[in-house]
């Protein structure tokens, strides 16, 4: 027989050459079930996102969160359950809050969640909440509001008015007036303000999972006063909301179990190629050259 | 164009271009978020199209995607930097000295030309000059707490093997070991990078080798989150087309 | 910079001819620059534009009362921070983003005239560029855009341009399957090492907790917990690693900003 043909008819040879369509086809059908028929997985709160929790929780009433939302559609699958899971919880404390954002479709993305939300909590524009808008300069715009909000920000994005026409803004001249800051992103924007933030003021991330590792050191040096993991850190606020009564449940438990089928399928598809791989080198089972 | 590319592209036209209008009858009130979803479905169907293989569709759909990123980008450009901090100083405030800004800011221009090219960096260096003369901020506030906080104790203070209650305060045998581990890895994994050259000194060598594999798991944990977000990113398309699209299940 | 320079109807078009042919004239001079000097120029602008930011960090501060009512340590040249050096870094960079834009318009217009194979394709890239553009500026420049304007900059910013960014990003998710399958093979230490780590931090992350759930959060069998394992990992071993990475990068750039801002690195910005 001719040796190819051979090697083409061995099972192990198959195994460590499956065509790449029909993985595309599996992790498709595997991600799509559960996003049908949704399961709930069991989930253990990561201590970062306990401490971004009490941390928000913690707001004096005559304080607001300065919330920088550094993030488009193409990260909803994180930052959206992140962002909504964090307003639940301040709006049902009624912690007042100012918006703003790194790049330009971050200022919409959240206005428009803000807006959606904002009725179900009574939450009127300009009095319990504003939106700074695009801070096209990252380092300007944090080293500006460190000593003065209305010399950085001349108006504000959803009406362009100057910000002494906001009751939201009465008393909150600079930075020392913030609580904290929760920047929520898809990149490593949380370094602006690491660099440039007045020393000692709290800083939150809930950073795409693919950031967060990056951003442990900075938790464990307690630049960072807590840290959302992702879809997980997402799962985890919402689970501390319901616990304390702050929130519901949303995107953050709904998109575990398709996640978790996806991971069960890559380490699956590992696993077939190294068995494969390790039963095909020579001496082991039949055949099969060792690549 | 090959003959399959071109039966490819005429059916996925066929099939877009009426679905499209259909779509338009069907979701019609301005802004409606309905139309958004269609319109977002039919363009994820088309860039998901490079899965069973490259196609006209996808090559198209990837080119109105440039173009529309490009002219968002220049768009947000003008109307939340340009028409705030130049335009409307200099026009409506009459402040002129910032009308310099823009002749300097030309001189980028000069790139295409061969002879004059060098002018281009005008701008370019007072950029980076800004950025350089703030590096010695940047290094001071982000590095001195980090390196603060590698200096931990080693010695246990309290001789349980795990603390019940950890505090600042008192540290637990396993918290001592630990501690001992990161300092190990961190000066290993410094060592492995600081001494890029040939490694002759066995401690040097040994230490080095060492970080090489401590520093894998630390690239394991970023290639395991990066499969997180990649996968996330997939869900959210995927409940996208299935709930926001095609409504197959309504919203929990 | 306010008060250094106010011009008023006419004498703002009088400042508008003024500046434009003064700026003729000296970039006819600066054309004129012999070899020798340009490289010179260049750091010489770069050292001013880096010295200000460096003095200003460097220098000592003493406590001012701003119009506020705030309390903020500052020296003779923090204020001009916010009022021009941080303006003017923003409209250069935006004036000079512009070149992406004419370059990208510039070879696809190149692709349509020279009816290159796929043209057709470039032709949709600069409509939609262009279209994008127009329709955008319509609706956020004006007071109030007519209804049919500011529907259709929904349809392309957030019923195509998003969907189509998200659908972008997420299918490299079905590319990193592929890759995992293909080319993850444990063929070294390194890669058991990395597959092993990520293993752990992918279980302790999502369905490897069903596993362990039911052992007791507290105590001694915690310890056998998968995210206890998995936050080891991340905490003990993979943070100090990421870490001294870090330290390493942070280095290089301090190293790099020293370099640019004396001019002594070369490369693109100050090579012949």
């Amino acid at each position: 027989m001719d040796p190819t043909t051979d090697k083409r008819s061995n099972i192990l040879w198959k195994l460590q050459n499956i065509d790449r369509r029909i993985l595309y086809l599996l992790l498709l059908v595997v991600v799509a079930i559960p996003v049908l028929w949704p399961v709930t997985m069991p989930n253990a709160i990561d201590p970062m996102s306990e401490s971004l929790w009490k941390t928000v929780d913690a707001t004096p009433p005559d304080k607001i969160i300065l919330l920088s939302s550094t993030w488009s559609k193409a990260t909803r699958g994180e930052n959206g359950g992140q962002t909504r899971a964090l307003l639940e919880h301040m709006m049902s404390r009624r912690i007042r809050f100012a918006l703003s954002s790194f790049t330009a479709p971050g200022a919409q993305v959240i206005l428009d969640i803000v807006r959606e939300m904002a009725p179900r909590f009574d939450y009127v524009y300009g009095r319990d909440w504003v939106h700074l808008g695009f801070q096209a300069s990252a380092n300007n715009f944090v080293k500006g509001i460190n000593a003065d909000f209305r010399k950085t920000v001349r108006q504000d994005f959803v009406e362009k008015r100057p910000l002494d026409a906001f009751a939201v803004m009465e008393g909150v001249r600079s930075i020392d007036d913030v609580h904290m800051v929760i920047e929520i992103s898809a990149a490593a924007t949380h370094m602006v303000w690491m660099q440039f933030i007045k020393p000692g003021v709290l800083v939150g991330f809930c950073p795409t999972s693919v950031m967060a590792p990056e951003s442990l050191p900075y938790y464990s040096s307690r630049q960072l006063a807590g840290v959302l993991w992702g879809a997980k850190g997402a799962y985890d606020y919402e689970q501390l909301n319901v616990r304390n009564g702050t929130g519901t449940y949303g995107m953050g438990r709904q998109y575990m179990a398709p996640l978790s089928a996806a991971f069960a399928l890559v380490i699956l598809s590992i696993t077939i190629g190294n068995v494969a791989m390790f039963l095909s080198r020579p001496g082991i089972g039949r055949g099969g050259t060792a690549s | 164009m090959n003959r399959q590319d071109r039966i490819f592209g005429i059916v996925g036209l066929a099939l877009a271009g009426p679905l499209a209008v259909i779509g338009y009858i069907v979701f019609q009130q301005p802004g409606s978020a309905a139309f958004n979803a269609f319109l977002g479905g039919i363009a994820t169907l088309a860039l998901y199209s490079i899965l069973y293989r490259e196609n006209p569709i996808y090559r198209l759909f990837e080119h109105v995607y440039v173009g529309l990123a490009a002219g968002y980008i220049s768009m947000m450009a003008i109307t939340s930097i340009i028409r705030p901090r130049w335009y409307e100083p200099v026009f409506e405030k009459g402040l002129w000295l910032w009308l310099w800004a823009l002749p300097l800011a030309l001189l980028a221009y000069f790139v295409f030309s061969r002879k004059h090219g060098w002018l281009s960096r005008i701008p370019l260096v007072i950029l980076a000059g800004f950025a350089a003369g703030q590096a010695f901020q940047s290094f001071a506030n982000l590095y001195f707490p980090q390196i603060r906080d590698s200096f931990r104790p080693l010695w246990p203070t309290l001789w349980q093997l795990s603390n019940p209650s950890p505090s600042p305060d008192s540290l637990s045998i396993s918290g001592a070991i630990n501690n001992g581990i990161f300092l190990v890895t961190l000066v290993s994994v410094l060592t492995y990078f600081l001494f890029s050259f040939e490694h002759k000194r066995p401690l040097i060598r040994n230490t080095a080798q060492l970080g090489r594999w401590l520093i894998m798991i630390g690239f394991g944990a970023i290639f395991g989150s990066t499969i997180m977000t990649r996968f996330a990113l997939l869900v959210d398309r995927m409940s996208f087309l299935l709930v926001e699209w095609l409504r197959l299940r309504g919203p929990i | 910079m306010e008060g250094l320079g106010v011009a008023q109807g006419v004498w703002l078009w009088v400042a508008v001819v003024g500046v434009a042919l003064a700026s003729v004239a000296i970039i006819a001079a600066l054309t004129r620059t012999p070899p020798r000097y340009r490289r010179r120029l260049l750091v010489t602008v770069c050292f001013v534009a880096g010295l200000f930011y460096a003095l200003e960090f460097f220098l000592p501060t003493r406590e001012v009362v701003s119009e506020n009512g705030m309390v903020t340590r500052q020296n003779f040249l923090t204020p001009f921070i916010p009022t021009l050096i941080s303006p003017l870094a923003e409209v250069l960079a935006a004036f000079i983003l512009g070149l992406g834009l004419f370059s990208l318009l510039r070879i696809h217009s190149g692709n349509v005239a020279k009816r290159k194979p796929g043209y057709y394709n470039s032709v949709a890239l600069i409509l939609s560029a262009v279209v994008m553009l127009v329709i955008g500026l319509w609706t956020n420049w004006t007071e109030s855009p007519p209804d049919g304007i500011r529907a259709t900059y929904g349809y392309l910013f957030n019923g195509l341009y998003q969907n189509m960014d998200a659908a972008m990003f997420s299918l490299i998710a079905f590319f990193i399957l592929s890759a995992a399958y293909r080319a993850f093979r444990i063929r070294s230490i390194e890669g058991s090492i990395l597959m092993a780590s990520a293993l752990i931090v992918l279980l302790g992350l999502s369905f490897g907790v069903i596993a362990t759930q039911g052992l007791p959060a507290t105590g001694m069998a915690s310890n056998l917990r998968i995210e206890t394992w998995s936050s080891w990992v991340l905490g003990v071993v993979s943070l100090p690693a990421l870490r001294a990475i870090d330290f390493g990068v942070g280095l290089g750039a301090l190293a790099m900003g020293l370099r640019i801002w004396l001019g002594i690195e070369r490369g693109a910005l100050f090579g012949d």
